[in-house]
């Protein structure tokens, strides 16, 4: 599978009156064509921040200070607020994580997805829009989709909302769809037709998928390949088989044992003991350290993120084979 | 003795530590603001005077000197009157100072009486809902089916023109504000889950009213009220000014304007610094309010807390 | 939209209501809490005897209260609101002289209000904690400080006697027809454009005045109702689509208008209330100089009659207003 995203050393920070955040610091990653890959970590590790950086939605006081995410092979972070609009809810669209506020409540449904295609196909008519966005409705499973066009949000259950939401990001056929937590605040039930229906629309429309989540459950089921996020750096990336079945990182391990059945959602991870790090004041050398049961003294230093079999890559001093 | 206090203080801290902390970022937070500094200042002039001001004026407020009268009145501002003289010799910075009193005054008696009543009557139509509180709303709205000065202006007109009746009229026209905000405050705390396990396990009612809705109750009270400071003591000023509330000799600083008017532009010092005076004062209790409410708002006090600080 | 024909008929219900409350009121206030309200409606101390006497009869003042106030109301619908000692003519006819130039000073305030309040709060929203923000915030506290018979009283003094540029009382010119009483309008439906400049000229300041306050309070709510809605996940999301120029500031635009309307709403009743001062100074023949000269002459029922008349204007101001909103908000319309 070719590859379809590259994201090399992404800092984004933010700037605050109690100090700088580093909420992203120096992630790399690659996500390749067709697949669906993941991102899971605890809330606040840097995994929405890293999504949206990916076409520039950073907002002040956050900045993004340094990286390149090339998308078939242009680099997003060099073009202009013009160029990278067109990119957006086009060739990369998102969906977020709480339907209920994600749209407009003073629009209808039908209009919410006719203005996505209006805004990126410069002369197409808004009636014809309307019209597509009610073929686009029946492709997301919303029974009755002409009378749904016609609804407000307020009018639709949270189940049928977030598959508006699908509809808006699938309108233009994008190359990535970057699903940030698109299932947590549904019902269980509901929760997986909506992740039947991406899969569906991925085969249909052979988009990538870039789904952001804490659930592993949602993993598990879900993903090709997974990125395990702490604090703003990456601490392994594999298949989903390989995380699974051989976690290295003692962060993964610790998620994974304190999941004895992985479609339990981790809001909190008890097993590990301590707290996520104080973003502002991070410790020094591996931040998971003062975590970690495993660690030693040369954790004072900063573990690079390398290669420990073909796929799988791991940012911990126990796998960089070296010596103390 | 001493340890023991010392002791008792100790363990006082370590139990509201979280209290404390809170203060403490509260009080940063004020501090940070130079408006509400500044709405402290003037306010705490404003009661000074009004506490001690008939005391320390430099010529008698009200009282007319008819042996210098004719020499004295209408001088222009100076050394010797600070803002100028009156048509009958008094000096205008005497009765400016002695004013503060009757603003104090009535917006302290506005206060006293519309703060409780709202409190009652807001607590129970939101705690005990259904028929008690379809009649106290539906009076509530009544009142606020008018703009509050007109209202103010009929009860003043039918109680007759005096500072009695301006205080009654005021208090009449500002109660269900108050009502609004205190019944709007206990129905969303009611309904909350730690007020619906307190009645769950059977804690009496005035029990829930006391230790859990009061406190969430006196918060955006307080704010309100120090708003409305301000605005009681602009449409006190507009009662005395159309002739109602209070009457001459009383040093009222609407009424000071009032009678002004009839010297101006000539004699401008007659009218301008009694508004001065009114703007000040108000402009103190609305700076105030305006800070207190940044402060005691969470949402807002975080935001303070992570605002941008670099680029 | 049926839902909205609904809404509307529910809220036009709970509208008569409304009426019969305010008219309970003003019938407590002018019946039941004077100890003679006839003497008091006859002029008050000075009032003759027998002219009491006649107004006890007329009006029934010795019957029980229920029966006086069904008798006080069908009296108002039949127009008679009692009258004027003062100008020894009905109130009723009266307040419709003096209506429409307190409803015109109203509009053009509420007009200026918009048209300046609305740019600044626009301003500092997209200059959040600038210069100019800190600037619009203190204006609006400054606004609502101000005593506004002492503002009128200073612009008078800066534009009239120091600048000579407005004039400092009255309306103006009638206009050669007059159509609606409002003389702006009259004068640009009638050609007049000489009358139109000269009630121009006489408008500024009094609308100016009473606009001040109003200005402060439109800019600070619509800065913090933009800035709400720009921090709202729908405009993330808006973003996140790609929206571009018009298409995502329509979403701004229209959310944030719900809290600035009713805002603006409310405004309009306070202006109606602001004139009452305000007019007094510049001599603006409306209701609320009719009110400030009924003060002084104690002719009672004239100030009952221009309380009713501004809680009527209130409350229908007040009903546009939610009317408005359920057009703009889907979800009021339940």
């Amino acid at each position: 599978m070719s590859e379809l995203l590259r994201v090399e050393d992404l800092r984004v920070y933010f700037y605050t009156y109690a100090g700088v955040v580093k909420a992203v610091d120096g992630v790399s990653f690659t996500v390749r064509k067709g697949e669906v890959f993941s991102i899971v970590g605890e809330t606040g590790c840097g995994k929405s921040v890293t999504a949206r950086a990916i076409t520039k939605l950073i907002k002040p006081p956050g900045r993004i200070v340094g990286g390149r995410v090339l998308f078939e092979g242009r680099d997003l972070l060099k073009l202009s607020e013009k160029e990278i609009r067109r990119i957006r809810g086009k060739d990369i669209a998102y969906i977020y994580q709480d339907p209920s506020s994600s749209l407009d409540p003073l629009y209808t449904s039908g209009y919410q997805i006719a203005e996505t295609i209006t805004v990126h196909n410069p002369g197409t008519k808004l009636k014809n829009a309307l019209k597509k966005a009610i073929e686009i409705l029946r492709d997301v499973a919303i029974p009755d989709p002409v009378k749904r066009a016609r609804n407000y949000p307020h009018e639709l259950s949270g189940g049928m909302k977030q598959r508006v939401v699908i509809g808006i990001s699938v309108s233009n056929k994008p190359k990535l769809i970057i699903a940030d937590e698109p299932t947590t605040s549904l019902d269980v039930t509901v929760q997986a037709q909506v992740l039947d229906l991406l899969q569906e629309l991925r085969k249909k429309y052979g988009t990538t998928i870039m789904l952001i989540t804490h659930n592993l459950g949602v993993v598990a089921e879900v993903s090709d390949r997974v990125m395990v996020m702490y604090a703003g750096k990456v601490v392994e990336i594999a298949d989903v088989y390989t995380l699974f079945t051989n976690p290295l990182h003692p962060y993964t391990r610790g998620l994974l044992s304190a999941v004895p059945n992985p479609l339990e959602k981790i809001d909190e991870i008890k097993p590990i003991p301590g707290f996520v790090p104080d973003m502002i004041n991070i410790p020094r050398g591996c931040r998971f350290r003062p975590r970690c049961s495993y660690a030693t003294q040369r954790c004072l230093r900063e573990p690079p993120l390398i290669e420990v079999e073909p796929g799988h890559l791991v940012s911990c001093w126990m796998y960089t084979g070296g010596d103390e | 003795m001493i340890n023991n206090v010392k002791s008792y203080i100790k363990t006082w801290k370590q139990r509201n530590e979280a209290k404390i902390k809170e203060w403490r970022l509260m009080l940063e937070v004020f501090k940070r603001s130079p408006l509400a500094l500044t709405g402290l200042i003037f306010v705490t002039i404003f009661i000074i005077l009004g506490i001690i001001g008939p005391y320390i004026t430099p010529y008698d407020p009200i009282k007319i000197e008819f042996s210098t009268m004719l020499e004295e009145r209408l001088q222009p501002p100076s050394l010797k009157h600070f803002f100028g003289t009156d048509e009958y010799g008094r000096d205008l910075f005497s009765r400016v100072l002695a004013g503060a009193r009757v603003s104090l005054m009535i917006s302290l008696a506005v206060m006293a009486i519309a703060i409780p009543v709202g409190l009652v009557l807001g607590l129970i139509a939101g705690y005990y809902g259904g028929v008690v509180d379809e009649i106290i709303m539906r009076i509530t709205d009544v009142f606020l089916s008018f703009p509050g000065l007109v209202l103010a202006i009929a009860f003043s007109a039918t109680l007759g023109a005096s500072i009695w009746s301006a205080m009654i009229a005021i208090s009449l026209v500002w109660w269900p504000g108050y009502v609004r905000v205190v019944r709007g405050q206990t129905l969303s705390i009611k309904q909350s889950l730690y007020v619906e396990a307190a009645r769950a396990i059977g804690v009496s009612t005035s029990k829930i009213i006391r230790r859990h809705i009061l406190p969430n109750v006196i918060t955006p009270l307080i704010v309100l009220a120090t708003l409305d400071f301000g605005s009681v003591i602009l449409v006190s000023a507009a009662l005395s000014f159309i002739g109602l509330g209070a009457q001459p000799p009383t040093p009222e600083w609407g009424r000071l304007i009032a009678d002004g008017r009839r010297w101006f532009p000539e004699k401008w010092w007659y009218t301008f610094f009694p508004g001065l005076a009114i703007f000040f004062t108000v402009l103190g209790w609305n700076l105030l309010g305006d800070g207190l409410r940044d402060i005691l708002d969470p949402r807002f006090r975080r935001k303070i807390e992570f605002k941008e600080g670099g680029k | 939209m049926a839902e909205l024909k609904y809404y509307i008929i529910r809220r036009l219900a709970t509208f008569i209501p409304t009426i019969l409350g305010i008219l309970l009121l003003v019938f407590i206030i002018s019946h039941a809490i004077p100890a003679n309200p006839a003497r008091l409606w006859a002029g008050g101390e000075k009032a003759k005897p027998e002219v009491v006497e006649a107004i006890k009869k007329k009006y029934h003042l010795d019957k029980p209260y229920h029966i006086q106030f069904m008798l006080y109301l069908n009296d108002l619908i039949h127009g008679d609101w009692g009258q004027s000692p003062m100008t020894k003519r009905p109130v009723l006819e009266d307040l419709a002289d003096y209506f429409p130039a307190t409803f015109e000073l109203a509009l053009v305030s509420g007009i200026l209000i918009m048209l300046i309040g609305i740019p600044l709060g626009l301003v500092s929203a997209f200059k959040r904690n600038t210069w100019i923000d800190h600037v619009v915030r203190i204006l609006a506290l400054v606004g609502v400080s101000m005593p506004v018979f002492w503002l009128a009283i200073i612009l008078q003094w800066i534009f009239y006697y120091e600048l000579d540029v407005f004039p400092a009382t009255g309306r103006g010119i009638s206009p050669s027809h007059v159509y609606t009483g409002l003389y702006l309008l009259d004068s640009i439906l009638s050609l007049d454009w000489k009358a139109f400049i000269v009630n121009l000229q006489h408008i500024i300041l009094p609308a100016l005045t009473l606009a001040f306050a109003g200005i402060g309070v439109i800019a600070r709510i619509t800065r913090n109702s933009v800035l709400e809605v720009l921090s709202s996940d729908y405009i993330d999301f808006a973003e996140a689509k790609g929206l571009v120029g018009l298409q995502f500031y329509r979403h701004v635009v229209k959310n944030a208008s719900i809290p600035v309307i009713t805002v603006l709403g409310l405004q309009f009743g306070m202006l109606m209330a602001g004139a009452v001062i305000t007019e007094t100074i510049f001599a603006w023949p409306g209701i609320g100089s009719y009110t400030v000269n009924a003060i002084s002459s104690l002719d009672y029922p004239a100030i009952m009659g221009s309380t009713l008349l501004i809680g009527l204007v209130f409350i229908t101001v007040n009903l546009l207003v939610d009317i408005f909103y359920a057009i703009v908000d889907p979800r009021i319309r339940f």
